[in-house]
C-alpha cells in the first residue's frame, strides 16, 4: 500500500530495465530521427514531438552499455526530469516495452555493483519479477551531468 | 493593481524556491551554489518588496540577506539555528504577503537576528499611522492627448492616487466611458479627484512624476474657499450643481478627520493590499456584470490566459499546418479542380490561423513600463536622486514569456544605474550637469534580434575602482593589466560590487552576474559601453524566440538545413573542386579573404561531393563567412523552435524548425562554424 511505485519495464541490448513511471510521459514509435551533426556522442538525434524538437538519447551509449541498433520496432520513451524547478524532456531509445508493475520500496534490492558491464551508478536498485531481475534506472542519475549544466 | 497580484504570485514562487534551497542547504551545509541561491532569492524578494512599498518584508529580507552574505563570505557557518530561523522567516514572509498580520513575529525575528535595535526608526508600527492627521487635496488631472505615446499608463496613475487614501473621482467630459477611451487611446476626459490622505503635498505630486506640469494641479484643501480660488477655477469650470456637490462632499472632511479612518495608508503595507483589492472590486462592479474570470484583468477587452493554454493552442496549430501539408501531398495526385481549390483555401486559412496564433504570444514591452516607473520613483526617492526617465520603442513586441524573464534583469539594471551611475543633484550641479539625471530606456528590432538599451548620464564605470575591488576580492591579481572589456566581465562575475557602502537598493553585488546569467539563459547577450563622467549604456541583445523566421532551405547530403535569410548576402553555384583544391580555406569575396566552410566537411559527411556546390556568403554583425552547401531548395517561412537544454552545447545550430512534412530542419548559426 504505502510507497507503491509503478515502474515501466523494458528491454535494451538484451538486458532488462525498469524506470519509475513518474518520469515517463509516453512511449512512441521511432519515426523520422534527424541526426544532429556535432552533437554529443550519446545523442542519436532529434524528433518532432508535437511541434517541439526533442533530443533522443541512445540510452545504451549513455550508460555505457553499447549502442542501440535502430530497428523497425525501436521505441522511444519520452521522459521528463525535474531539477531545481526546471524540467528537461528527452527521449530515450529502447528495444521493447515489457510491462508496468507495482512494487514497494522494500522490494527494491541492491543491484550487484561489479561486472555489470555498464555504468551501474545510474541504478536505483534491482527488482525481481517472475524470476527475472530488472535493473531499475534512476533518471536523475542517468542525466546527472546534463542536469548539472541546467541553470 | 494587477501587478500587485503578479508580485504576490512571484514572491510566493520565490519563497517556495527559497524553502527548497534552504532544505538542500541543511543537507549540504557548505554547498556554495545553494548559499548563493538563498542569497539571490532573498535579494530578489527584497528588491521587489522595496519597489512595492512592502517595508516589513524588505526589512526582514534585508537582515536575512546580511546573514547569508556573511555565510557566503565565510564569516559565519550554516547551522541548524540559522536554517530554522530562515525557514521560520519564510513562513512569516508568506503570511505577510498574503496580508496576514505577522508584526509580532517579524519583531521577534528581527530581534533574534540581532539587528532590531540598530534600526529603531524603520520599524513599522501602527501608532504613527493613527496619530497622523489626514489632509484633503483636490487633484485635477488633465492628460494631453498624446500621453499614450509617452508610454504612460493613465490607469496606473489613477490607481496610484487611489492608493493614497480615500478618494472620490469625478470624470469630466465623459461622453464615452473613460476606460474605453483609455483602451482606445483617445482621451477626451479629464479627471478631478478629491483625496483624503496622510501623505504630504509632495507625495501626492509624486504620483505625477512623469507628467508635464501643465497636465495636473494638486491643491491642498484647507477650507471651502479653495473652490473659488483662481487656481481651481482656472483648471475647472463647474456649474452650480457640481459646486454644491463638491461643497457637500468636502464639508464633513474638513473640520476634523472623520471617525472612520481610511482603511488604507501607504505606511501599513498589509492593509494597502486589501485596500487595493477592494478598489479592484469597486471598479469591477462599475463595469457590467463581469464574472470572476475578468476579475484579474482591468480592461474589459482583455482577458488573461495562461501561457500554458497558449502553448497548447500553438502546438495544435503547428500540427494542423503539418497535417495540411500531408493532405496536400496525398491529394496532389488526384485530378479534381474543385478539390485543389478547396485545398488552396484551407492552405490560406491555416497559414492565417498560424500567424494569428503566434501573434497572441507577442506583447509590447510597455507592459513593464509601469513597473519601471514605480521602481525609479521609489529608488530615486530613497537615494535622494532626481531622474528624468525617457522611454522609446516600447511598442517593440516580444514573446510574453521572454518579457517575464526579462523583467528581473531590467529592474536590476535600472536600480544599478540609479544607485551606482547617476550622481546626487549636488554632485551633478558641480559637474555642470542638469540636476535631473537622465535615464533612457529604448528598444528596437534589428534583424532577428531585439535590442534593449538602458542608458544613463551618470558617472560611468570607474575602472580603477573595479580593478581595486577585484584585487581586494581576490578575483584578479594586481600585477597583470586588464583591458576594459576584461574588467567589465569581472564586474559581471558573482560576488562583485563597486558600491563601497551597502545599500538596500543594490545590495552587495548580486546584480550584474544575475543579469548576465538571466540574459544568457534567454540566449541573449549583455554588452556594456561606458565613458567616465558621461555615463554608461547597457545593451541587451535578445533573440526573438517563437517568432516566424524567413529562411533559406539548403541541402547537405540528405539533410535540410535552414539559414536566416536576413544574414545572407550573396549566393552562387560553382564547381566543387575549384573551391577546395587548396588546403587553405579562404575565399576572395569582394577583395577580402573570408573563411570558407564546407558543410559537408563540417558535418563529417564522407561521401563524394556533387560536381557543383553552392556558395552562400553570410554577413552577420559585420563578420562574413562563406558556406558551401550541395544546393538551395527554396525559401521558407518557418517557426523558430529553441533547442532542448541537452542540445545547447551544439553551438553551430541556433535552433530548429519543423518542416511541412513533419521532419526537423536545424537552423545554422553560421558564425559559430568557424572553428
Amino acid at each position: 500500500m504505502n510507497n507503491q511505485k509503478p515502474c515501466l519495464l523494458f528491454s535494451l541490448c538484451n538486458e532488462l530495465f525498469g524506470i519509475d513511471v513518474v518520469h515517463v510521459i509516453r512511449v512512441i514509435n521511432l519515426e523520422q530521427l534527424m541526426v544532429i551533426p556535432q552533437s554529443p556522442d550519446f545523442i542519436s538525434g532529434a524528433i518532432n514531438l508535437e511541434g517541439n524538437v526533442l533530443p533522443v538519447v541512445d540510452l545504451a551509449k549513455k550508460i555505457e552499455l553499447g549502442s542501440t541498433e535502430i530497428k523497425k520496432q525501436t521505441k522511444v520513451i519520452i521522459i521528463e526530469i525535474e531539477h531545481n524547478q526546471e524540467t528537461m524532456t528527452v527521449g530515450m531509445l529502447i528495444d521493447e516495452v515489457l510491462d508496468v508493475v507495482n512494487f514497494t520500496a522494500s522490494q527494491l534490492q541492491a543491484s550487484p555493483v561489479e561486472n555489470m558491464g555498464f555504468n551501474s551508478t545510474t541504478l536505483e536498485g534491482m527488482f525481481q519479477h517472475k524470476n527475472d531481475f530488472y535493473l531499475i534506472l534512476d533518471a536523475n542519475k542517468v542525466f546527472e551531468k546534463e542536469l548539472a549544466t541546467l541553470v | 493593481m494587477d501587478f500587485h497580484q503578479e508580485y504576490i504570485v512571484e514572491v510566493k514562487q520565490i519563497l517556495k524556491s527559497l524553502e527548497s534551497s534552504l532544505l538542500e542547504l541543511e543537507k549540504k551545509a557548505h554547498d556554495p551554489e545553494e548559499i548563493n541561491n538563498v542569497y539571490r532569492y532573498l535579494h530578489t524578494i527584497k528588491g521587489s518588496a522595496g519597489m512595492f512599498g512592502f517595508e516589513t518584508i524588505e526589512q526582514l529580507t534585508h537582515e536575512l540577506e546580511h546573514v547569508f552574505s556573511d555565510i557566503r563570505d565565510g564569516d559565519r557557518q550554516v547551522d541548524h539555528h540559522i536554517i530554522d530561523l530562515t525557514l521560520h522567516a519564510v513562513d512569516v514572509l508568506s503570511d505577510l504577503i498574503e496580508g496576514k498580520d505577522a508584526k509580532d513575529e517579524v519583531q521577534k525575528l528581527l530581534e533574534t537576528l540581532g539587528s532590531a535595535t540598530e534600526e529603531p526608526n524603520s520599524t513599522p508600527d501602527a501608532q504613527t499611522m493613527s496619530e497622523s492627521i489626514e489632509k484633503v487635496f483636490i487633484v485635477v488631472f488633465r492628460p494631453e492627448p498624446e500621453i499614450f505615446k509617452r508610454g504612460i499608463n493613465i490607469e496606473a496613475i489613477l490607481d496610484d492616487i487611489k492608493e493614497l487614501g480615500t478618494t472620490k473621482m469625478y470624470v469630466h467630459n465623459e461622453t464615452t466611458p473613460y476606460k474605453k477611451q483609455i483602451s482606445d487611446k483617445k482621451l477626451e476626459s479629464f479627471f478631478e479627484i478629491i483625496v483624503q490622505t496622510e501623505e504630504d503635498l509632495e507625495e501626492v505630486q509624486d504620483v505625477f512624476m512623469f507628467l508635464k506640469p501643465s497636465e495636473y494641479i494638486v491643491l491642498e484643501v484647507l477650507d471651502l474657499a479653495v473652490l473659488d480660488s483662481k487656481e481651481y477655477t482656472d483648471a475647472i469650470a463647474l456649474n452650480e450643481k457640481e459646486k454644491t456637490d463638491r461643497t457637500d462632499y468636502l464639508t464633513p472632511l474638513l473640520p476634523e478627520p472623520k471617525k472612520e479612518m481610511a482603511p488604507s495608508t501607504k505606511k501599513v503595507e498589509i492593509s494597502s493590499i486589501q485596500d487595493l483589492n477592494i478598489d479592484a472590486e469597486k471598479i469591477e462592479e462599475k463595469e457590467t456584470d463581469t464574472n470572476k474570470i475578468t476579475n484579474k484583468s482591468k480592461k474589459s477587452n482583455h482577458i488573461n490566459v495562461s501561457t500554458q493554454k497558449l502553448d497548447q493552442l500553438i502546438n495544435i496549430v503547428s500540427e494542423l499546418v503539418i497535417f495540411r501539408s500531408e493532405i496536400q501531398h496525398i491529394t496532389s495526385s488526384i485530378q479534381n479542380p474543385a478539390l485543389h481549390e478547396a485545398m488552396e483555401k484551407l492552405d490560406q486559412l491555416t497559414l492565417r490561423l498560424r500567424d494569428s496564433a503566434f501573434h497572441i504570444r507577442l506583447v509590447p514591452l510597455n507592459i513593464i513600463t509601469v513597473k519601471m516607473q514605480r521602481l525609479i520613483r521609489s529608488v530615486s526617492r530613497d537615494l535622494g536622486k532626481e531622474i528624468n526617465f525617457i522611454t522609446e520603442g516600447m511598442d517593440t513586441e516580444l514573446d510574453r514569456s521572454m518579457i517575464a524573464s526579462l523583467e528581473a534583469p531590467i529592474m536590476h539594471m535600472i536600480r544599478n544605474a540609479i544607485d551606482h551611475g547617476i550622481e546626487t543633484p549636488d554632485e551633478r550641479k558641480q559637474l555642470n550637469k542638469p540636476e535631473k539625471g537622465l535615464l533612457k530606456f529604448y528598444s528596437y528590432n534589428s534583424g532577428d534580434h531585439v535590442f534593449i538599451q538602458i542608458q544613463d548620464d551618470g558617472k560611468g564605470i570607474d575602472f580603477d575602482k573595479v580593478r581595486a575591488k577585484g584585487i581586494e576580492r581576490g578575483l584578479i591579481d594586481d600585477k597583470t593589466s586588464y583591458s576594459e572589456k576584461e574588467l567589465i566581465n569581472l564586474m559581471m562575475s558573482p560576488g562583485f560590487s563597486t558600491a563601497s557602502e551597502v545599500t538596500t537598493v543594490s545590495g552587495r553585488g548580486v546584480g550584474m552576474d544575475v543579469v548576465k546569467r538571466d540574459i544568457n539563459a534567454l540566449r541573449g547577450e549583455v554588452e556594456v559601453s561606458t565613458e567616465k563622467g558621461l555615463g554608461s549604456i547597457f545593451t541587451l541583445r535578445l533573440p526573438l524566440t517563437l517568432t516566424i523566421l524567413d529562411t533559406l532551405v539548403v541541402q547537405v547530403k540528405d539533410n535540410k538545413y535552414l539559414l536566416p535569410i536576413n544574414e545572407i548576402e550573396y549566393c552562387y553555384t560553382t564547381p566543387y573542386n575549384t573551391l577546395f583544391n587548396k588546403k587553405s580555406r579562404q575565399l576572395n569575396h569582394e577583395g577580402k579573404l573570408i573563411s570558407l566552410v564546407s558543410l559537408r566537411e563540417y558535418f563529417e559527411v564522407h561521401e563524394k561531393a556533387p560536381e557543383n556546390g553552392t556558395v552562400i556568403i553570410i554577413n552577420k554583425n559585420d563578420t562574413a563567412i562563406a558556406l558551401v552547401v550541395d544546393k538551395i531548395i527554396g525559401k521558407l517561412q518557418t517557426v523558430y523552435r529553441p533547442l532542448n537544454e541537452m542540445l545547447q552545447s551544439v553551438h553551430c545550430f541556433s535552433g530548429a524548425s519543423i518542416l511541412g512534412d513533419g521532419s526537423i530542419a536545424l537552423i545554422i548559426n553560421a558564425l559559430k562554424l568557424n572553428k
